[in-house]
């Protein structure tokens, strides 16, 4: 890409950040709030300034989790018992009725240095394994969390099943009349998370990135490149776990309320699923990923009431997406934002004048994943787009 | 730089085995619409008098036509099929027929907006902001879900929305005294005490052996039933615990008889409750007393425990249970719903949903014409002696009291159903 290129990017990663800094703001306007509940009324689409805040909560973590799976290349089915980790932390530092009362700040912090010290923990036995074995060491993790949380003896602290509630967060008062408690909220969790986001961006363009992506492409030609592989497969998790416990922490900050029940097995495998759906080893696919991971819920509600057997075949409809998304698009949303970008006008009328577009669709039966499944295609067939195909979307 | 399709590949499949996996282990992981308890005896004390001034006279939701009225309940996922969609449309076809042979309450309409939280407290929290800040309700009702209702608890107080007959036995709604919140379930701590006192009535030496379910919901049936054989010969020989995922509790009864037991309790689901009471009658052919939380007072426990197994289990309940042909109020019931909801099941829930339903409108009628939010928690405080047409007992609010239903029978398992015997055990506090 040329510095040309690049300028149209630039200006919409801009624009991004500045409609999430006056989103807040958008909302005390009649029109736009008219036209929010319209959306979700229609299409379960709820852009509230709480569910945005939430998902900021959810883009801290899944950006975590991408950097694990998607750049070192290393399999979490357990990342909710991290976040769970770094909630029950900051609320426990939180909660008032420990007369433990430290500023927000140091509680998510405290969350996130506490869950990282967990995942370089859970990092030096997982150099042992890895794939599938480390996929089903992760799960046990989070499947032994809620027997963990509600043992007696710790139960003082974590309130056992029932969890903890802490109190409702108030802007101070110096800034009455410019920012209310919503907004409050959405600025105190936003801020930390595009912080957050900008920093593994740096991260994984600087030599930490690129080890982590030599180790995930290969573990041998990582080490015959001079990278320490335990040092880095234990850093991914610890960096994961870190941002894991941040995320963990303005979750409780913002839900003021951390359960067992808040942090489950299926969330977990959720989050796997929504990097995979967002795009692996991409920032652009992480934020796409926490929007999928926050308002899916919403959209699909809205879908049950339409069709009811969406709610039964929800799991289906998941694995299907994915399925659909690992054939047609292995670079997720991510992949297809990246492309689509990329066209220019010109270029699609003069492709489709030419045939081009038509040629490109029917290339899709020959790639080796739609083979796989559907076996060889018949003769009759030109081979075609022999140049096409390969690489163009596999540069990040 | 992307991963190879192999380990692309490899990763679907993990994914594919892993849900599949979880999948098989939730089955019936959730937790009946109850649980928890800090102490027993039912004393809350008010925070702040008689006095609602501090409560504002908010009329949101409110119109000269129409109240809106707003809940949160599964509505989707594992839980929904057990709590959501069969509550939901019991209150819905009360509320349908009130507007519909009454014209509403004081000529407005009741309008109910139950909103999805797939029983996650996250999403609750979600759904209830959006209920309060977006659509306005002028009260929330029957709200489900220990968990799910703590992530909402503190806002709704702070915000001063009346949060009435809470769908949840915990005590912690209640106790104590938040003047905006009610609620509906009696506890199981009651529950457990009442279970307690009626073994030691009956078996007065009696070897008894516990099986619960390792969550506020079981530790307070526990806690419960320890509190009521107090003072009794009968003794604990052994606790045993499970995990809500599993189903199969061959090793706890196994361990239950061993340790000598005469007589078994348990506080589990209803689908562990099948399995403890088939393998106790049947495949250990052990000829136990068996003393159950009423959570499992409906028809399917019995089906899954089998007909003949499940005879004589006893039980408590504090609604009408359905098989009660003969009953004016199951029978009203059920032509409500096959009237306003011809699609919904009759069950036993179903018939909570109606109940709830019909105490919301009784207090709405009591708060008169002048209806806001202090006014409807006036009203709520000044409920006495109101028999609901499905309840067993009556139901008493006051300032000191918001605890709807403290009265409550024993059931045993008589052929296909539940069948209520016995005197009413009361643990109202109110006069």
């Amino acid at each position: 890409m040329t510095t040309i290129g690049r300028r149209p990017q630039t200006i919409a990663w801009l624009a991004l950040v500045a409609a999430l800094f006056f989103f807040p703001y958008f909302d005390t306007w009649p029109g736009f709030a008219w036209f929010l509940r319209n959306l979700e009324e229609t299409t379960g689409l709820n852009l509230s300034v709480f569910e945005v805040t939430t998902f900021a909560v959810w883009l801290v973590i899944l950006t975590g989790l991408n950097l694990l799976t998607g750049y070192s290349g290393q399999i979490s089915l357990g990342h909710s018992a991290l976040v769970a980790a770094g909630g029950y932390i900051a609320a426990i530092l939180l909660d008032p009725d420990n007369s433990t009362e430290v500023p927000v700040a140091v509680a998510v912090l405290g969350a996130g240095l506490g869950a990282c010290a967990i995942g370089f923990a859970i990092g030096v036995p997982a150099l042992r394994l890895s794939g599938p074995y480390l996929a089903i060491a992760t799960l046990a993790l989070i499947v032994s969390l809620p027997q963990l949380l509600k043992l007696d003896n710790i139960a003082e602290w974590t309130g056992g099943a029932s969890g903890i509630n802490l109190p409702t967060p108030h802007a101070p008062s110096f800034l009455d009349g410019v920012v209310d408690d919503h907004q409050w909220l959405y600025y105190s969790v936003m801020f930390p998370a595009v912080i957050m986001t900008v920093l593994a961006w740096n991260l994984m363009r600087s030599r930490v990135g690129r080890a982590f992506i030599a180790l995930r492409d290969s573990e041998i030609g990582a080490q015959q490149m001079g990278v320490n592989v335990a040092l880095y497969k234990t850093l991914a998790f610890g960096l994961s776990a870190l941002y894991a416990g941040v995320g963990g922490g303005l979750f409780a900050y913002q839900q003021q309320f951390v359960s067992p029940e808040s942090f489950g097995v299926f969330q977990s495998i959720q989050l796997l699923v929504a990097v995979v759906i967002g795009g692996l080893a991409s920032i652009l696919g992480s934020i796409l990923a926490a929007a999928f991971f926050t308002f899916q819920v919403g959209v699909i509600g809205r879908l049950t009431e339409v069709i009811p057997a969406v709610d039964r075949l929800r799991w289906a409809f998941y694995g299907v997406l994915l399925i659909v998304m690992m054939v047609s698009l292995p670079t997720g949303a991510a992949g297809l934002v990246r492309r689509l970008a990329r066209l220019r006008l010109a270029d699609v009328v003069s492709a489709w004048r030419s045939g081009d577009v038509g040629r490109a669709i029917s290339s899709l039966r020959e790639r080796p994943a739609v083979v796989r499944i559907l076996g060889a295609p018949s003769m009759k067939q030109t081979p075609t787009m022999e140049t096409k195909q390969g690489g163009d979307d596999r540069s990040d | 730089m992307i991963r190879s399709k192999e380990s692309i590949f490899r990763l679907l499949l993990l994914l594919v085995a892993a849900v599949g996996l979880v999948a098989f282990a939730a089955c019936g992981d959730d937790e009946e619409d109850g649980g928890n308890g800090a102490d027993g005896t039912p004393a809350g004390t008010p925070t702040a008098g008689d006095d609602l001034s501090s409560i504002p006279e908010d009329t949101t939701g409110i119109t000269a036509t129409e109240i809106l009225l707003g809940s949160h309940m599964p509505l989707s996922g594992a839980a929904a099929a057990l709590y959501g969609n069969q509550i939901v449309p019991g209150m819905q076809a009360y509320i349908d027929y009130i507007n519909d042979v009454e014209g509403g309450v004081n000529g407005r309409k009741i309008r109910l907006q139950v909103e999805d939280d797939t029983y996650d407290p996250s999403r609750t929290n979600s759904v209830v902001r959006t209920l309060v800040n977006q659509d306005g309700i002028f009260a929330l009702l029957s709200g489900l879900g220990t968990a799910q209702h703590s992530a909402v608890f503190d806002f709704l107080k702070e915000e001063q929305v009346p949060d009435l007959f809470t769908a949840t036995g915990a005590t912690k709604f209640t106790d104590p005294i938040t003047r905006t919140a009610f609620g509906y379930n009696p506890n199981y701590i009651q529950e457990g005490d009442a279970i307690g006192k009626y073994i030691a009535r009956t078996h007065p030496s009696a070897k008894l052996g516990l099986i619960i379910q390792n969550d506020d919901f079981g530790r307070d049936g526990e806690k419960g039933i320890r509190q009521g054989i107090e003072g009794s010969d009968v003794e604990v020989v052994t606790v045993e615990t499970y995990e809500a995922v599993s189903t199969d509790l061959t090793a706890q009864v196994q361990n239950v008889r061993n340790a000598g037991a005469d007589v078994l309790a348990f506080y589990a689901l209803p689908l562990q409750a099948g399995s403890i009471i088939s393998t106790a009658h049947e495949d250990l052919a052990w000829d136990v007393p068996i003393y159950a939380t009423g959570v499992v007072a409906d028809p399917s426990t019995i089906q899954l425990a089998g007909e003949a197994n499940a005879q004589g289990v006893i039980t408590t309940a504090y609604l009408r249970p359905l098989n009660q042909g003969d009953d004016p109020g199951v029978i009203e019931h059920q032509r409500i719903m096959a009237q306003y909801q011809p699609e919904a099941t009759v069950a036993n829930l179903s018939i909570y949903g109606h109940s709830v339903a019909e105490l919301a409108v009784e207090v709405l009628k009591a708060a008169g014409p002048n209806l806001n939010r202090r006014s409807v928690i006036e009203a709520a405080e000044s409920i006495r002696d109101f028999t609901c047409s499905l309840c067993l007992g009556p139901i008493n609010l006051g300032p000191t009291d918001h605890r709807s239903i403290e009265t409550f029978s024993f059931a045993r398992a008589e052929g296909a159903s539940w069948v209520v015997f016995g005197d009413l055990v009361s643990y109202e506090t109110t006069e």
